[in-house]
């Protein structure tokens, strides 16, 4: 039962301690990152669009000169209406396809006929910059079936997101590369 | 003495430099700019405002708001005015009372399921649709019947009842079931377009369904046979006239006497009287008087099946509103500028 002498610690051996602790940490980061991928659970950036509130900053922030954020459209939510408040401006001069009478800054959204009184509305990803203008017009009058989502074929899956970091509703997750989209009118099948 | 001075300075050089790089980061993390007040920077094409559209000239207000009431309802979905003007209130899995005043009285009467809409009738009996099917109760809150499922997608949103017969707005089909009271469904009326979930169906002092055609913008006129004898209503986001947006108007009330009709509007949000014609009369409430209902559907997570409000005709020509946003039952009087309801009074 005799106590240790406290002995001094010196330089060295406080440095080697450190060099010990900093090797074994590295190698368990390794190996949780190895895990991972070996699971298949790699995380990419998400929005969730119940959360989002159309501020635009998807159009700025992203670090991408052209956001990774563009518009999405649900058919199964839309009203295929005839005067969609997404795509025409709150005060058209005519319900036709002229760009004076269009909402989207970009002409992104493209109408189609498809039996009175019914359109069809898609999204040209090539021309949506994300500004969620569209959005807001969906969600003032209609059922929300225009959205935003990142598109991960775009997005540099940074390891801080430029604009989950602006995004005032913290409406930015990372969430499973399997299931890599928070779409709407799919939260219920699992 | 020199030596141990240098090392003083040189401690409190460290020091100063360590204060000044917390400050700093801590400035960072505290002003840090989040984006949100700063805005996104983009010009004003990007905007999308109709602060213009919900300006309104109050002297097209024709109502005065003389009460408003917390229903206490988590999800209240439909409204009903019943026998001496009893107002009834469908919601989560309960119909709640107040009277015309909109002072709750007691005795809530319990439900299996949520309702989605209900209707009174002359006798007190109490229609409440339950999504796909209808239920009756009797004025003492006891269920008399529960009526098959009218189909596998049927929605009901909104019913009303005659002497007869009572009448189911179905969402799912875009169509009007005509049924008889005891539940026998006789058929389908029309085919409308409804893009999103409110349509609403109203029978008249003049024995006609008034029904809401909002993909149109335009309210319907048909006999109990399916009939189409009139409609009136058009689009317009300019002019207080016309109805707004891409579905409107979401529900009706008929007026008394059949002078008129109370319209709501989603989007724009809004109550407004026309004719028994379809001419514009005036304002129960403009959109500036739904600033809540409005900042909390903007709220992260909102359910946009209560965006709607519904509507109903009180006792003294007052117009009851349900804001299923707020939870709150509003009723509105005349004021002095509706000359409509003066020339009745005289």
């Amino acid at each position: 039962m005799t106590e240790k002498p406290n002995r001094p610690i010196n330089r060295r051996a406080l440095l080697q301690t450190f060099g010990r602790v900093l090797v074994v940490g590295g190698l368990g980061l390794v190996g949780a990152r190895a895990l991972k991928l070996g699971s298949g659970r790699e995380l990419v950036w998400q929005l969730d669009p119940h959360k989002c509130v159309a501020c635009g900053n998807c159009a700025t922030y992203c670090v991408r000169e052209e956001s990774a954020v563009k518009c999405v459209h649900t058919f199964a939510m839309c009203g295929y209406c005839k005067l969609c408040t997404g795509y025409f401006d709150p005060e058209p001069l005519s319900l036709e396809t002229g760009a004076e009478n269009e909402l989207c800054p970009t002409g992104a959204i493209k109408r189609r006929f498809v039996e009175d009184p019914y359109f069809e509305y898609t999204i040209d990803e090539a021309l949506c910059v994300g500004c969620a203008k569209c959005v807001k017009g969906c969600r003032a009058f209609g059922n929300g079936s225009l959205y935003l989502q990142v598109r991960h074929d775009r997005c540099k899956n940074c390891n801080q997101c430029s604009i989950a970091a602006a995004c005032p509703s913290n409406a930015f997750s990372r969430i499973s590369a399997d299931s890599a989209y928070l779409l709407k009118g799919s939260e219920h099948q699992g | 003495m020199n030596e141990r001075r240098g090392t003083t300075n040189a401690r409190l050089l460290v020091a100063a430099v360590l204060i000044v790089a917390i400050a700093a980061a801590l400035g960072a993390v505290i002003f840090r700019n989040s984006g949100d007040e700063a805005g996104s920077g983009l010009s004003d094409e990007f905007e999308y405002d109709l602060d213009e559209l919900r300006a309104v000239d109050p002297a097209l207000i024709v109502y005065d708001e003389t009460s408003c009431t917390a229903v206490g309802l988590a999800e209240p979905r439909a409204l009903a005015v019943g026998p001496r003007g009893r107002i009834y209130v469908a919601g989560d899995k309960m119909v709640r009372l107040f009277d015309p005043d909109g002072v709750r009285l007691p005795g809530d009467i319990a439900l299996d399921g949520a309702p989605t809409s209900l209707a009174v009738a002359e006798d007190g009996t109490i229609y409440l649709a339950m999504t796909d099917h209808v239920e009756v109760y009797g004025q003492d809150g006891t269920r008399r019947a529960a009526w098959d499922r009218v189909s596998d997608e049927t929605r009901i949103t909104s019913i009303a009842v005659a002497e007869e017969d009572l009448f189911l707005a179905d969402y799912g089909h875009r169509e009007v079931v005509r049924c008889k009271r005891s539940g026998e469904i006789v058929g389908p009326i029309g085919d409308f377009v409804i893009p999103s979930p409110f349509f609403d169906v109203a029978v008249g002092a003049d024995e006609k369904l008034h029904v809401t055609n909002t993909g149109e913008h335009r309210i319907e006129i048909y006999t109990f046979d399916g009939n189409l004898v009139s409609w009136w209503g058009e689009f317009s986001n300019t002019t207080v006239e016309g109805f707004s947006g891409c579905c409107n108007p979401v529900n009706i009330a008929l007026l008394p006497g059949g002078r008129g009709y109370a319209t709501c509007e989603k989007g724009l949000t809004r109550i407004k009287i026309y004719d028994a014609d379809g001419d514009f009369v005036g304002f129960v409430a403009e959109p500036r008087q739904f600033a809540e209902h409005d900042a909390r559907k903007e709220a992260p997570g909102f359910n946009w099946d209560l965006v709607g409000l519904d509507v109903a005709v009180g006792g003294e020509g007052r117009i009851v509103v349900l804001d299923r946003t707020t939870a709150e039952l509003r009723i509105f009087a005349p004021n002095s500028k509706n000359h409509s309801q003066q020339g009745e009074k005289q």
